[in-house]
């Protein structure tokens, strides 16, 4: 009996065939993020919540003036505490208009996730953050250039360490109180080097500028591959198993 | 064609649907029960939101979880609780949503205004929503349910907050709509699947009851429905299933095996089939 055998040009095609419609590509965070963009587009990735950016920048620039009244030697603790301010008050406000107006379910069911939509507010955030901390660190240590870098590097530290926690947030836990509380234990935080200022600053002072750097970019790092899990994972809140 | 195959959905201990088996095709399918039976549990495992503890749900073979994006692309869905932004007005709305939806701004624009339109709100299109009524943001939740003209429509208790004029137009899209397409919607109002459902599909203890016609469900009290003066007293195995206005006297309407003398045997419903079978529940 003879038996037709594919050739070898058959056999590639429907390998790459089956490949391309059984596999399904999950996005990275840089695809995903350029694709969001292109299709949805800047406003309405903000939609509904360009009064949350506004709030969060009035918040930003309070927070600012009260790091300027601090004592020289409560200001590092003051800068790693306000630093994150706008990526804090934006990601909470935006999130909590979302669930204030009920709109999570209906856009949980559209062709875009909001995972995706959340990630690219995050990496808004986070930049705009950036932005804002780059001219606060200038005025805040009087145009001197030494102490700038030791304070943008305190601010870019903290506001990585904050972002990343916040990610961390999304991706394990379920539960949305968690991501309402991270603000709160962020401050309560602060308050123990608050307390004695004085070693917290000598702590800083006697970091390397390499060191305080390196470990800056670890968890920027960090921060963006968690933020990449949570474009291909989602949000915990979505999974409900 | 979808099909829920073997699906349970377990809350820690509590099992809100066990071991449903359903295939929709094309036209409406209206799950019919009472608050808690387990309805928008399955509309939520049919729209992603929720995924089954077991079984799987599919689309023409391959299970929604794995077609994710794919899926999303081709239902639409209305849930419960409609949210919306209020200072935006439907049209603003819908933009948003469509360019969520992945529509084309051109395209998204036409069907805007083709939906508005068929849902009575080409007034009020460009006016903000905190001052629509209950009735119009519904109608502004339809819109936005087939704004991608989707191949699956999840309804979730759609007529809530609708009067009856609203409620014969939506009867209307409706129908129109499951031309050419699934519609799967949830109620527990009888008169708003009663002549429009394909199939209705009714839970019980969490197990699926039935999947069938009105006619065929209806013909499980053929021939045991009665209406009687309630002047009259009723037999003690008798079901008092309504009461309702006649010319002269108010009768009580009940299923019965044996009726008292004097009963009028009546063509059962829908509405007393449910009665029947919800008897502990409503």
């Amino acid at each position: 009996m003879n038996i037709p055998m594919p050739t070898e040009a058959e056999k590639k095609k429907s390998v790459s065939y089956i490949k391309k419609e059984g596999l399904i590509k999950k996005d990275n965070l840089f695809s995903a993020v350029l694709r969001i963009y292109r299709a949805i587009g800047i406003k309405n990735i903000f939609f509904g919540v360009s009064d949350c950016l506004y709030i969060a920048l009035m918040i930003s620039a309070i927070a600012f003036g009260f790091t300027l009244a601090l004592e020289p030697n409560e200001f590092m603790c003051g800068v790693s505490l306000v630093s994150p301010m706008f990526f804090i008050s934006a990601q909470l406000l935006t999130m909590w208009k979302d669930s204030m107006t009920g709109t999570q379910e209906l856009k949980a069911v559209c062709k875009y996730k909001p995972s995706h939509i959340t990630a690219f507010r995050m990496l808004c955030f986070s930049s705009v953050s950036i932005l804002l901390d780059i001219p606060a660190a200038l005025i805040a240590s009087h145009f001197d250039l030494s102490e700038f870098f030791k304070v943008l590097l305190v601010s870019f530290c903290s506001l990585f360490v904050y972002a990343l926690l916040m990610t961390l947030v999304l991706l394990c836990l379920r539960s949305r109180i968690c991501e309402y509380i991270l603000p709160f234990a962020w401050t309560a935080a602060h308050v123990i080097p608050f307390l004695d200022g004085a070693k917290w600053l000598a702590m800083v002072n006697s970091l390397k500028s390499g060191f305080g750097a390196a470990v800056c970019l670890i968890v920027a790092a960090l921060y963006v591959v968690a933020l990449d899990f949570l474009v291909k994972k989602g949000e915990r809140k979505y999974a409900q198993r | 064609m979808l099909s829920v195959k073997n699906v349970t959905k377990k809350y820690g201990n509590f099992t809100a649907l066990e071991n449903i088996d359903l295939e929709f095709g094309n036209g409406v399918y209206a799950l019919l029960a009472p608050n808690g039976a387990g309805k928008t549990t399955l509309i939520k495992m049919l729209a992603t939101l929720l995924f089954p503890t077991e079984g799987e749900i599919l689309y023409n073979g391959t299970d929604i979880i794995r077609l994710d994006e794919k899926y999303r692309d081709i239902i639409g869905f209305l849930p419960q609780q409609f949210g919306y932004y209020k200072n935006y007005s439907p049209r603003q709305y819908l933009r948003y949503l469509a360019a969520l939806k992945g529509l084309e701004r051109s395209a998204a624009e036409k069907r805007i205004g083709e939906l508005l339109k068929l849902v009575g709100l080409e007034d009020n299109a460009d006016k903000k929503m905190k001052k629509f009524s209950g009735g119009m943001l519904q109608r502004v939740g339809i819109a936005q349910a087939v704004l991608n003209d989707p191949k699956i429509l999840i309804l979730d208790e759609p007529t809530a907050g609708l009067d009856p004029k609203e409620r014969v137009r939506f009867r209307n899209i409706i129908s129109s709509l499951a031309q050419d397409r699934t519609v799967i919607l949830s109620t527990h109002i009888v008169s708003d699947i009663e002549t429009i459902a394909t199939k209705v599909i009714m839970f019980k203890d969490h197990r699926l009851l039935c999947c069938s016609t009105v006619e065929k469900i209806c013909s499980m009290l053929n021939g045991k429905v009665y209406e009687l003066d309630n002047r009259m007293k009723l037999g003690e195995k008798d079901l008092f299933i309504s009461e309702r206005q006649d010319a002269n006297c108010t009768k009580n309407r009940f299923v019965s095996v044996n009726p008292p003398e004097g009963a009028e045997s009546v063509t059962p419903n829908l509405e007393d089939v449910f009665l029947y079978i919800y008897r502990e529940d409503v």
